[in-house]
């Protein structure tokens, strides 16, 4: 609402209170004010009160409510942003540490494929050792059988050879003990032991 | 059991001896005990238990008959009857050896392929008591396992002068 507009309702409620007898002096401050830059002194000083009480009322209540206002939207603001920093604080605290844990994890991967490969030759030493000391004992085991084989055939073929001389042996005895052999066999037997010591239980 | 075979060899010589054919029955008996000693199955048929008696005896008076005395044979039916058989030859030996002791003799219990003549067993008996200085009497047993030669056994001592003996000398030297 303007100054001029308050003077006019201003001016209305003062005429309707003095009734017509004021009309004339109604129509001439009208008249004064409208060829006035400023136009009526009271519409002025109304005006001018008017406009300090509601800018004072403004002022006394509006700002401070503005301010709070502000204030908490800086706040929240203020908060929003450090909430938000402290999530990119976070944020870049829990990269570091990924980061560091990528590193660590590539750290460890190598570990781990060193150990493995030292394994791998651990175990890759121990299996040829094993195998070189299973060839050298089935080698060594074959030579005894082989040689133990070799032993019982020549025994084998001793005996054979034995069994085969004396059964020729055998029956070439038998076919020349004649009873006159037979007479001189015990005939020798009893000159022999005639002229020999017997320990005799 | 050494016990019940020197109880039936004392019997033997006992009723031998009153019979007045001590050195025959000794003779027969030793005959008898070279016999199952060498024959597995009569000496099991003799011993066999379940078989009855009477007819154990029934065999020995059939394998007896006309070769051995009546004493020899009622000897032999009377230890199979009573369940000995198996203990004959045993009983056999040990009457052997006390006929001889009875005479201060020891046994020389020769094994030859072919009978010896009685110049040869008396010239064989001379050469053992030489040797041992103990007066013998000799068992001839007739083993052709022996081949040629003589095997003598005087108790624990054995003189081996066999064509066997020979030819498993030759066989261990060639093995």
């Amino acid at each position: 609402m303007s100054a001029t507009t308050i003077h006019v309702l201003f001016a209305q409620t003062q005429s309707g209170a003095s009734g017509e007898t004021t009309a004339g002096t109604t129509t001439e401050a009208t008249a004064k004010s409208h060829n006035s830059f400023y136009g009526d002194k009271n519409e002025l000083y109304w005006g001018t009160a008017a406009f300090l009480i509601l800018f004072a009322l403004f002022i006394w209540k509006g700002v401070p409510l503005v301010k709070k206002a502000a204030a908490k939207r800086i706040q929240r603001i203020t908060d929003e942003i450090a909430v938000a920093e402290n999530g990119r604080a976070a944020a870049e605290r829990e990269l570091t540490t990924l980061k560091a844990n990528l590193g660590n994890a590539s750290v460890d991967a190598e570990a781990i494929i060193a150990e493995a490969h030292t394994r791998a030759d651990v175990v890759k030493a121990d299996l040829t050792a094993r195998a070189a000391a299973d060839v050298d004992a089935s080698t060594q085991r074959a030579r005894i059988e082989i040689e133990a084989s070799k032993h019982q055939a020549f025994a084998d073929l001793q005996a054979e050879v034995a069994t085969m001389t004396l059964t020729a042996t055998h029956a070439v005895v038998q076919e020349n003990l004649t009873s006159d052999v037979q007479s001189d066999l015990i005939e020798q037997f009893i000159t022999q032991l005639g002229a020999q010591k017997v320990g005799a239980a | 059991m050494s016990d019940l075979v020197q109880s039936y060899a004392g019997a033997f010589h006992a009723i031998a001896a009153a019979e007045g054919n001590l050195a025959v029955v000794e003779e027969e008996l030793f005959r008898v005990g070279q016999a199952l000693e060498a024959n597995d199955e009569l000496r099991s048929t003799l011993g066999d238990l379940s078989i009855p008696a009477a007819r154990r005896q029934q065999v020995i008076e059939d394998v007896l008959a006309g070769k051995a005395s009546a004493t020899t044979t009622g000897l032999v039916s009377l230890v199979v009857g009573a369940g000995r058989g198996a203990d004959l030859p045993a009983i056999v030996r040990a009457l052997v050896d006390r006929s001889a002791a009875s005479r201060n003799h020891a046994v020389a219990e020769v094994r030859s392929a072919v009978p010896l003549s009685a110049d040869q067993t008396t010239r064989l008996a001379a050469a053992i008591t030489a040797a041992t200085g103990k007066d013998v009497e000799i068992k001839v047993v007739i083993d052709p396992s022996v081949l040629g030669g003589l095997v003598t056994q005087i108790g624990d001592t054995v003189i081996d002068g066999s064509v066997r003996h020979r030819l498993n000398q030759v066989r261990e030297a060639i093995a």
